[in-house]
Protein backbone atom coordinates (compact mmCIF):
# COMPACT_ATOMS: atom_id res chain seq x y z
CA UNK A 1 0.00 0.00 0.00
CA UNK A 2 1.41 3.38 -1.15
CA UNK A 3 1.58 6.25 1.90
CA UNK A 4 -0.98 8.71 0.06
CA UNK A 5 -3.37 5.38 0.33
CA UNK A 6 -2.58 4.73 3.92
CA UNK A 7 -3.40 8.57 4.90
CA UNK A 8 -7.26 8.08 3.55
CA UNK A 9 -7.70 5.02 5.18
CA UNK A 10 -6.30 6.72 8.15
CA UNK A 11 -8.76 9.60 7.86
CA UNK A 12 -11.75 7.79 6.66
CA UNK A 13 -11.38 5.50 10.21
CA UNK A 14 -11.18 8.46 11.84
CA UNK A 15 -13.89 10.50 10.36
CA UNK A 16 -15.67 7.05 10.96
CA UNK A 17 -14.89 7.31 14.67
CA UNK A 18 -15.47 11.02 15.60
CA UNK A 19 -19.30 10.49 13.65
CA UNK A 20 -20.00 7.36 16.58
CA UNK A 21 -18.94 9.40 18.88
CA UNK A 22 -21.29 12.21 18.29
CA UNK A 23 -23.85 9.80 17.22
CA UNK A 24 -23.26 8.17 20.78
CA UNK A 25 -23.17 11.21 22.62
CA UNK A 26 -26.65 12.38 20.93
CA UNK A 27 -28.43 8.97 21.92
CA UNK A 28 -26.96 9.45 25.09
CA UNK A 29 -28.52 12.85 25.10
CA UNK A 30 -32.01 11.34 24.00
CA UNK A 31 -32.20 8.95 26.40
CA UNK A 32 -31.94 11.67 28.96
CA UNK A 33 -34.37 13.62 27.38
CA UNK A 34 -37.06 10.73 27.19
CA UNK A 35 -36.48 9.35 30.38
CA UNK A 36 -37.47 13.25 31.54
CA UNK A 37 -40.41 12.84 29.15
CA UNK A 38 -41.93 9.47 30.37
CA UNK A 39 -41.14 10.76 34.33
CA UNK A 40 -43.17 13.93 33.63
CA UNK A 41 -46.10 11.71 31.80
CA UNK A 42 -46.09 9.54 34.67
CA UNK A 43 -46.46 12.84 36.95
CA UNK A 44 -49.29 14.23 34.61
CA UNK A 45 -50.83 10.69 34.62
CA UNK A 46 -50.71 10.61 38.47
CA UNK A 47 -52.03 14.29 38.40
CA UNK A 48 -54.58 13.53 36.66
CA UNK A 49 -56.12 10.45 38.76
CA UNK A 50 -55.95 12.59 41.88
CA UNK A 51 -57.62 15.24 40.51
CA UNK A 52 -60.04 13.36 38.89
CA UNK A 53 -61.02 11.25 42.39
CA UNK A 54 -61.25 14.43 44.09
CA UNK A 55 -63.73 15.57 41.42
CA UNK A 56 -65.71 12.13 39.88
CA UNK A 57 -68.03 12.61 42.99
CA UNK A 58 -69.19 15.57 41.98
CA UNK A 59 -70.05 14.36 37.97
CA UNK A 60 -73.41 13.60 37.02
CA UNK A 61 -72.74 10.27 36.18
CA UNK A 62 -71.82 9.85 39.87
CA UNK A 63 -73.10 12.30 42.19
CA UNK A 64 -76.44 12.38 44.25
CA UNK A 65 -77.15 15.98 43.27
CA UNK A 66 -80.32 16.53 45.79
CA UNK A 67 -81.75 12.87 45.37
CA UNK A 68 -81.33 12.44 48.83
CA UNK A 69 -83.04 15.36 50.33
CA UNK A 70 -79.92 17.39 51.33
CA UNK A 71 -77.02 18.14 49.25
CA UNK A 72 -74.31 16.04 50.39
CA UNK A 73 -70.78 16.89 49.83
CA UNK A 74 -68.53 13.82 48.14
CA UNK A 75 -71.49 11.81 47.91
CA UNK A 76 -72.26 8.84 45.31
CA UNK A 77 -75.60 7.78 44.22
CA UNK A 78 -74.79 3.88 44.61
CA UNK A 79 -78.24 2.95 42.35
CA UNK A 80 -77.02 5.25 39.75
CA UNK A 81 -73.45 3.71 39.48
CA UNK A 82 -75.18 0.46 39.10
CA UNK A 83 -77.18 1.34 36.07
CA UNK A 84 -74.16 2.79 34.86
CA UNK A 85 -72.18 -0.26 35.04
CA UNK A 86 -74.79 -2.01 32.81
CA UNK A 87 -73.93 0.80 30.53
CA UNK A 88 -70.68 0.88 31.11
CA UNK A 89 -69.58 -0.60 27.35
CA UNK A 90 -70.56 3.47 26.52
CA UNK A 91 -68.03 4.80 28.71
CA UNK A 92 -65.34 2.72 28.24
CA UNK A 93 -62.18 5.40 27.30
CA UNK A 94 -64.27 8.41 28.98
CA UNK A 95 -62.89 8.90 32.20
CA UNK A 96 -59.63 7.82 30.59
CA UNK A 97 -58.25 5.42 33.19
CA UNK A 98 -58.57 1.74 33.71
CA UNK A 99 -60.95 0.99 36.60
CA UNK A 100 -62.96 2.65 39.34
CA UNK A 101 -64.27 0.71 41.97
CA UNK A 102 -66.04 1.28 44.82
CA UNK A 103 -65.45 -0.40 48.15
CA UNK A 104 -67.94 -0.76 50.77
CA UNK A 105 -66.09 -0.67 54.63
CA UNK A 106 -69.80 -1.24 56.65
CA UNK A 107 -70.66 -4.45 54.83
CA UNK A 108 -69.67 -8.30 55.72
CA UNK A 109 -70.24 -9.35 52.69
CA UNK A 110 -66.86 -9.84 50.59
CA UNK A 111 -68.59 -10.70 47.31
CA UNK A 112 -68.70 -7.96 43.92
CA UNK A 113 -71.36 -6.37 42.96
CA UNK A 114 -74.03 -8.03 40.65
CA UNK A 115 -77.84 -7.05 39.91
CA UNK A 116 -78.50 -10.12 41.77
CA UNK A 117 -76.69 -9.31 44.97
CA UNK A 118 -77.47 -5.61 44.82
CA UNK A 119 -76.95 -4.19 47.85
CA UNK A 120 -75.87 -7.12 49.73
CA UNK A 121 -72.42 -6.75 48.61
CA UNK A 122 -68.40 -5.22 49.31
CA UNK A 123 -67.00 -4.28 45.81
CA UNK A 124 -68.60 -2.74 42.67
CA UNK A 125 -66.45 -2.63 39.72
CA UNK A 126 -67.17 -0.42 36.92
CA UNK A 127 -64.67 -1.57 33.92
CA UNK A 128 -62.12 -4.10 34.75
CA UNK A 129 -62.02 -6.35 37.52
CA UNK A 130 -58.58 -7.40 36.95
CA UNK A 131 -56.96 -4.21 35.97
CA UNK A 132 -53.60 -3.48 36.69
CA UNK A 133 -51.81 -0.18 37.22
CA UNK A 134 -51.27 2.31 40.04
CA UNK A 135 -54.16 3.23 42.07
CA UNK A 136 -55.37 6.42 43.91
CA UNK A 137 -58.28 5.90 46.61
CA UNK A 138 -60.51 8.30 48.43
CA UNK A 139 -63.53 8.45 51.00
CA UNK A 140 -67.23 9.01 50.03
CA UNK A 141 -70.12 9.20 50.80
CA UNK A 142 -72.57 6.19 49.35
CA UNK A 143 -76.11 6.79 49.30
CA UNK A 144 -78.96 4.52 48.30
CA UNK A 145 -82.81 4.17 48.12
CA UNK A 146 -83.78 1.63 50.91
CA UNK A 147 -87.33 0.55 52.57
CA UNK A 148 -88.69 -0.98 55.35
CA UNK A 149 -92.04 -2.49 54.54
CA UNK A 150 -92.53 -0.63 51.12
CA UNK A 151 -92.06 2.47 53.61
CA UNK A 152 -88.85 4.43 51.41
CA UNK A 153 -85.87 5.81 52.89
CA UNK A 154 -82.36 7.12 52.68
CA UNK A 155 -79.40 5.04 52.97
CA UNK A 156 -75.79 6.80 53.37
CA UNK A 157 -72.75 4.85 54.32
CA UNK A 158 -69.20 5.68 54.34
CA UNK A 159 -67.40 3.78 51.30
CA UNK A 160 -64.53 3.87 49.69
CA UNK A 161 -63.11 4.94 45.55
CA UNK A 162 -60.34 3.92 43.98
CA UNK A 163 -59.08 4.89 40.67
CA UNK A 164 -57.01 2.40 39.00
CA UNK A 165 -54.78 4.10 35.62
CA UNK A 166 -52.06 2.71 33.46
CA UNK A 167 -49.01 4.85 33.52
CA UNK A 168 -48.65 4.19 29.99
CA UNK B 1 2.57 22.43 -4.99
CA UNK B 2 2.95 23.18 -8.71
CA UNK B 3 4.18 26.63 -9.01
CA UNK B 4 1.43 27.60 -11.56
CA UNK B 5 -1.62 26.54 -10.12
CA UNK B 6 -3.11 25.51 -7.19
CA UNK B 7 -3.11 21.93 -6.52
CA UNK B 8 -5.75 20.20 -3.87
CA UNK B 9 -4.80 16.72 -2.75
CA UNK B 10 -7.43 13.91 -2.76
CA UNK B 11 -7.35 13.53 0.98
CA UNK B 12 -7.85 17.20 1.49
CA UNK B 13 -11.00 16.98 -0.76
CA UNK B 14 -12.36 13.92 0.55
CA UNK B 15 -11.72 15.47 4.18
CA UNK B 16 -14.01 19.00 2.75
CA UNK B 17 -16.95 16.22 1.20
CA UNK B 18 -17.06 14.15 4.44
CA UNK B 19 -16.67 16.32 6.87
CA UNK B 20 -19.28 18.60 4.90
CA UNK B 21 -21.65 15.87 4.54
CA UNK B 22 -21.48 15.16 9.09
CA UNK B 23 -22.03 18.80 9.29
CA UNK B 24 -24.65 18.86 6.69
CA UNK B 25 -26.06 15.43 8.99
CA UNK B 26 -25.64 17.09 12.46
CA UNK B 27 -27.15 20.52 12.02
CA UNK B 28 -30.34 18.63 9.95
CA UNK B 29 -30.36 16.35 13.11
CA UNK B 30 -30.43 19.47 15.63
CA UNK B 31 -33.16 20.95 13.87
CA UNK B 32 -35.41 18.26 13.37
CA UNK B 33 -35.01 17.40 17.44
CA UNK B 34 -35.32 20.99 18.40
CA UNK B 35 -38.40 21.59 16.30
CA UNK B 36 -39.80 17.95 18.11
CA UNK B 37 -38.66 19.20 21.53
CA UNK B 38 -41.09 22.46 20.84
CA UNK B 39 -44.17 19.85 19.72
CA UNK B 40 -43.49 17.96 22.67
CA UNK B 41 -43.58 20.91 24.90
CA UNK B 42 -46.84 22.18 23.34
CA UNK B 43 -48.31 18.67 24.20
CA UNK B 44 -46.73 18.75 27.50
CA UNK B 45 -48.93 22.28 28.01
CA UNK B 46 -51.71 21.29 26.63
CA UNK B 47 -52.25 17.85 28.72
CA UNK B 48 -50.96 19.82 31.66
CA UNK B 49 -54.60 22.18 30.95
CA UNK B 50 -56.15 19.38 30.19
CA UNK B 51 -55.25 17.84 33.61
CA UNK B 52 -56.26 20.91 35.77
CA UNK B 53 -59.47 20.94 34.06
CA UNK B 54 -60.23 18.10 36.47
CA UNK B 55 -60.45 20.68 39.12
CA UNK B 56 -62.87 22.27 37.55
CA UNK B 57 -65.63 20.22 37.79
CA UNK B 58 -68.29 21.95 39.78
CA UNK B 59 -70.05 20.34 42.44
CA UNK B 60 -72.37 22.53 43.86
CA UNK B 61 -70.48 25.36 43.34
CA UNK B 62 -71.59 28.15 40.94
CA UNK B 63 -68.91 28.96 38.96
CA UNK B 64 -64.99 28.79 39.16
CA UNK B 65 -61.84 30.95 38.02
CA UNK B 66 -58.72 29.89 37.40
CA UNK B 67 -55.59 32.01 35.41
CA UNK B 68 -53.03 29.85 33.54
CA UNK B 69 -49.63 31.23 32.71
CA UNK B 70 -47.84 29.55 29.61
CA UNK B 71 -44.12 29.22 28.82
CA UNK B 72 -44.30 31.44 26.03
CA UNK B 73 -46.73 33.29 23.63
CA UNK B 74 -49.15 30.64 22.55
CA UNK B 75 -52.05 29.78 20.42
CA UNK B 76 -54.61 27.07 21.27
CA UNK B 77 -56.87 24.99 18.51
CA UNK B 78 -59.85 22.96 18.88
CA UNK B 79 -61.15 19.87 16.83
CA UNK B 80 -64.53 18.52 18.09
CA UNK B 81 -66.23 15.64 16.49
CA UNK B 82 -69.15 13.90 17.56
CA UNK B 83 -68.28 10.40 17.19
CA UNK B 84 -68.75 7.26 19.70
CA UNK B 85 -71.27 7.44 22.33
CA UNK B 86 -69.89 11.28 24.04
CA UNK B 87 -67.94 12.65 20.28
CA UNK B 88 -64.41 14.53 21.72
CA UNK B 89 -62.12 17.55 21.62
CA UNK B 90 -58.98 17.19 20.51
CA UNK B 91 -56.86 20.79 21.98
CA UNK B 92 -53.50 21.61 20.17
CA UNK B 93 -51.51 24.16 21.22
CA UNK B 94 -48.79 26.32 19.26
CA UNK B 95 -46.35 28.39 20.72
CA UNK B 96 -44.14 31.14 19.46
CA UNK B 97 -40.25 30.99 19.73
CA UNK B 98 -37.99 33.19 18.26
CA UNK B 99 -40.61 35.20 16.55
CA UNK B 100 -41.92 31.77 14.40
CA UNK B 101 -44.97 29.76 15.31
CA UNK B 102 -44.16 25.88 16.33
CA UNK B 103 -45.63 23.00 13.32
CA UNK B 104 -49.16 22.01 14.29
CA UNK B 105 -48.05 18.65 16.49
CA UNK B 106 -50.39 15.83 18.02
CA UNK B 107 -53.32 17.25 20.50
CA UNK B 108 -54.74 16.28 23.48
CA UNK B 109 -58.43 14.82 23.06
CA UNK B 110 -60.81 14.80 25.93
CA UNK B 111 -64.00 13.11 25.69
CA UNK B 112 -65.71 14.32 29.07
CA UNK B 113 -64.86 18.03 29.00
CA UNK B 114 -65.87 20.84 27.08
CA UNK B 115 -63.73 23.58 26.05
CA UNK B 116 -65.13 26.90 24.52
CA UNK B 117 -62.93 29.81 22.59
CA UNK B 118 -62.61 32.24 20.15
CA UNK B 119 -60.51 30.83 17.83
CA UNK B 120 -57.46 30.78 17.54
CA UNK B 121 -57.09 31.55 21.20
CA UNK B 122 -53.81 33.38 21.44
CA UNK B 123 -52.03 34.73 24.14
CA UNK B 124 -49.62 34.23 27.12
CA UNK B 125 -51.87 33.76 29.26
CA UNK B 126 -55.38 32.90 29.98
CA UNK B 127 -58.30 32.82 32.29
CA UNK B 128 -60.86 29.59 32.45
CA UNK B 129 -64.08 30.06 34.29
CA UNK B 130 -67.04 27.34 34.55
CA UNK B 131 -70.05 27.32 34.88
CA UNK B 132 -72.59 23.94 35.26
CA UNK B 133 -74.74 22.80 32.56
CA UNK B 134 -78.57 21.47 33.39
CA UNK B 135 -80.95 20.36 31.03
CA UNK B 136 -82.85 19.98 33.28
CA UNK B 137 -80.09 17.77 35.73
CA UNK B 138 -76.83 19.03 35.74
CA UNK B 139 -74.88 17.29 32.11
CA UNK B 140 -71.89 19.24 32.54
CA UNK B 141 -69.25 21.48 33.42
CA UNK B 142 -68.70 24.05 30.73
CA UNK B 143 -64.76 25.69 30.50
CA UNK B 144 -64.53 29.04 28.97
CA UNK B 145 -61.06 29.95 27.92
CA UNK B 146 -61.02 33.72 27.35
CA UNK B 147 -57.16 35.87 26.80
CA UNK B 148 -56.02 37.47 29.82
CA UNK B 149 -55.51 41.06 28.18
CA UNK B 150 -59.47 40.64 26.56
CA UNK B 151 -61.86 42.98 28.29
CA UNK B 152 -65.83 41.84 27.98
CA UNK B 153 -67.89 44.93 27.76
CA UNK B 154 -71.36 43.98 28.92
CA UNK B 155 -73.92 46.66 27.99
CA UNK B 156 -76.80 47.43 30.07
CA UNK B 157 -76.99 43.67 31.08
CA UNK B 158 -80.27 42.49 33.16
CA UNK B 159 -79.77 42.52 36.55
CA UNK B 160 -79.31 38.73 37.19
CA UNK B 161 -76.99 38.99 34.36
CA UNK B 162 -75.05 41.78 36.53
CA UNK B 163 -74.83 39.30 39.38
CA UNK B 164 -73.61 36.48 37.25
CA UNK B 165 -70.84 39.16 36.43
CA UNK B 166 -70.25 40.00 39.29
CA UNK B 167 -69.72 36.76 41.06
CA UNK B 168 -67.07 36.14 38.68
CA UNK B 169 -65.60 38.96 39.96
CA UNK B 170 -63.12 39.14 36.80
CA UNK B 171 -61.79 42.28 36.08
CA UNK B 172 -62.05 41.32 32.23
CA UNK B 173 -65.59 41.91 32.96
CA UNK B 174 -66.92 45.19 32.64
CA UNK B 175 -70.43 46.90 32.55
CA UNK B 176 -71.01 49.43 30.72
CA UNK B 177 -67.94 51.26 31.42
CA UNK B 178 -66.27 50.31 27.76
CA UNK B 179 -63.18 50.67 26.59
CA UNK B 180 -62.57 51.11 22.76
CA UNK B 181 -60.95 47.80 22.15
CA UNK B 182 -63.02 46.26 24.42
CA UNK B 183 -65.37 43.49 23.52
CA UNK B 184 -68.88 44.94 23.17
CA UNK B 185 -71.88 42.63 24.74
CA UNK B 186 -75.48 44.27 24.25
CA UNK B 187 -78.55 42.93 25.21
CA UNK B 188 -81.99 43.02 23.05
CA UNK B 189 -80.89 45.64 21.24
CA UNK B 190 -78.90 46.19 17.62
CA UNK B 191 -76.46 48.83 18.08
CA UNK B 192 -74.04 49.72 15.60
CA UNK B 193 -70.86 49.18 18.61
CA UNK B 194 -71.78 45.73 19.61
CA UNK B 195 -70.14 42.94 19.13
CA UNK B 196 -71.88 40.47 20.29
CA UNK B 197 -75.74 40.63 20.78
CA UNK B 198 -77.87 38.58 23.09
CA UNK B 199 -81.38 38.12 22.57
CA UNK B 200 -82.87 36.79 25.84
CA UNK B 201 -86.55 36.16 24.96
CA UNK B 202 -85.96 34.20 21.81
CA UNK B 203 -82.89 32.37 23.75
CA UNK B 204 -80.16 33.23 20.94
CA UNK B 205 -76.84 34.91 20.36
CA UNK B 206 -75.69 37.01 17.40
CA UNK B 207 -72.61 37.19 16.23
CA UNK B 208 -70.62 37.47 13.01
CA UNK B 209 -74.51 36.98 11.58
CA UNK B 210 -74.59 34.00 12.85
CA UNK B 211 -77.08 32.74 15.65
CA UNK B 212 -75.77 30.76 18.65
CA UNK B 213 -78.75 29.30 20.25
CA UNK B 214 -78.47 28.60 23.67
CA UNK B 215 -80.45 27.15 26.71
CA UNK B 216 -79.61 28.37 29.93
CA UNK B 217 -77.17 30.53 31.05
CA UNK B 218 -74.05 28.30 30.97
CA UNK B 219 -74.85 28.05 26.78
CA UNK B 220 -75.49 31.38 26.52
CA UNK B 221 -71.53 32.21 27.98
CA UNK B 222 -70.58 29.18 25.50
CA UNK B 223 -72.22 30.99 22.88
CA UNK B 224 -70.25 34.77 24.08
CA UNK B 225 -67.04 33.30 24.02
CA UNK B 226 -66.73 30.20 20.96
CA UNK B 227 -67.00 29.61 17.46
CA UNK B 228 -70.11 28.92 15.53
CA UNK B 229 -68.92 25.30 14.05
CA UNK B 230 -67.35 24.62 17.61
CA UNK B 231 -70.35 25.53 19.90
CA UNK B 232 -72.66 23.62 16.83
CA UNK B 233 -70.75 20.39 17.64
CA UNK B 234 -70.18 21.23 21.42
CA UNK B 235 -74.22 21.22 22.03
CA UNK B 236 -74.65 18.14 20.06
CA UNK B 237 -71.70 16.45 22.37
CA UNK B 238 -73.60 17.63 25.46
CA UNK B 239 -76.59 15.99 24.10
CA UNK B 240 -75.19 12.85 23.65
CA UNK B 241 -74.56 12.93 27.48
CA UNK B 242 -77.37 14.26 28.35
CA UNK B 243 -78.98 10.89 26.33
CA UNK B 244 -76.74 9.09 27.85
CA UNK B 245 -77.74 10.74 31.77
CA UNK B 246 -81.35 10.06 30.90
CA UNK B 247 -80.57 6.51 30.30
CA UNK B 248 -79.56 6.13 34.27
CA UNK B 249 -81.92 8.05 35.58
CA UNK B 250 -84.52 5.66 33.80
CA UNK B 251 -82.54 3.06 35.44
CA UNK B 252 -82.83 4.63 38.84
CA UNK B 253 -86.21 5.05 38.67
CA UNK B 254 -86.88 1.10 38.65
CA UNK B 255 -84.70 1.26 41.62
CA UNK B 256 -86.55 3.75 43.78
CA UNK B 257 -90.21 1.74 42.54
CA UNK B 258 -88.35 -1.46 43.94
CA UNK B 259 -88.71 0.05 47.18
CA UNK B 260 -92.17 1.84 46.70
CA UNK B 261 -90.92 5.29 45.55
CA UNK B 262 -91.03 7.10 42.59
CA UNK B 263 -91.35 10.89 41.39
CA UNK B 264 -92.88 9.98 38.23
CA UNK B 265 -90.54 10.99 36.07
CA UNK B 266 -90.27 8.62 33.38
CA UNK B 267 -92.68 9.59 30.81
CA UNK B 268 -90.87 13.08 31.15
CA UNK B 269 -87.60 11.22 30.74
CA UNK B 270 -88.44 9.63 27.79
CA UNK B 271 -90.01 12.51 26.19
CA UNK B 272 -86.33 14.39 26.29
CA UNK B 273 -84.25 11.24 25.36
CA UNK B 274 -86.56 11.43 22.25
CA UNK B 275 -85.32 15.17 22.00
CA UNK B 276 -82.08 15.21 22.58
CA UNK B 277 -81.81 12.08 20.56
CA UNK B 278 -83.01 14.02 17.07
CA UNK B 279 -81.45 17.23 18.06
CA UNK B 280 -79.89 18.07 14.31
CA UNK B 281 -78.01 21.57 15.78
CA UNK B 282 -78.37 24.55 18.61
CA UNK B 283 -81.78 25.69 16.81
CA UNK B 284 -83.38 22.55 17.86
CA UNK B 285 -83.14 23.86 21.79
CA UNK B 286 -85.38 26.04 20.85
CA UNK B 287 -88.13 23.49 21.00
CA UNK B 288 -86.95 21.75 24.13
CA UNK B 289 -89.24 20.21 26.20
CA UNK B 290 -90.57 22.11 29.12
CA UNK B 291 -88.42 21.79 32.11
CA UNK B 292 -90.09 23.84 34.81
CA UNK B 293 -93.03 20.75 35.32
CA UNK B 294 -89.59 18.43 35.62
CA UNK B 295 -87.88 20.32 37.88
CA UNK B 296 -91.14 20.99 40.04
CA UNK B 297 -91.88 17.11 40.24
CA UNK B 298 -88.43 16.75 40.67
CA UNK B 299 -88.11 18.92 43.94
CA UNK B 300 -91.80 18.27 45.77
CA UNK B 301 -91.14 14.35 45.53
CA UNK B 302 -90.23 12.45 48.16
CA UNK B 303 -87.65 10.43 46.12
CA UNK B 304 -86.17 13.30 43.48
CA UNK B 305 -84.41 11.35 40.74
CA UNK B 306 -81.69 13.47 40.33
Amino acid sequence: MKKAQMKIQQMAFMLIAVTIFFVLVGMFFLTIKMATLKKDAAFLKEQEAKLLLDKLASSPEFSCGTSFDEQIPNCIDFDKVMVLKSKISNYSKFWGVSNIEIIRQDTKSTESCTPQNYPDCKILSLMNENAEGISVSNFISLCRRSSIMQDPYNYCEVAKILITYNEN
Amino acid sequence: MNKKGFEMSFSFIFAIIVGGFILFLAIFAISKFSSNQIQTQDVKTMKSIEVLANSFELGYENSTITQIQLPSDSRIYSYCNNLGSFGEQELILRSKYYDKWSERGSGIISKNKYFFFEEPLQSKSIIVFSKPFDFPFKVATLNYFIPSSQEYCFMDPPTWIKEELEKTQLSNFVIDDCQSNSIKICFEEDKDICNVIVYLKENYVEKDSQRYYFSGTALMFAGIFSEKEQYECQVKRLMQRTDSLTDLYLGKINFDLAQGCSANQQIDLIELKNFVSTLEDSYDLTKAPDFKNMLNKNSRSPCPTW
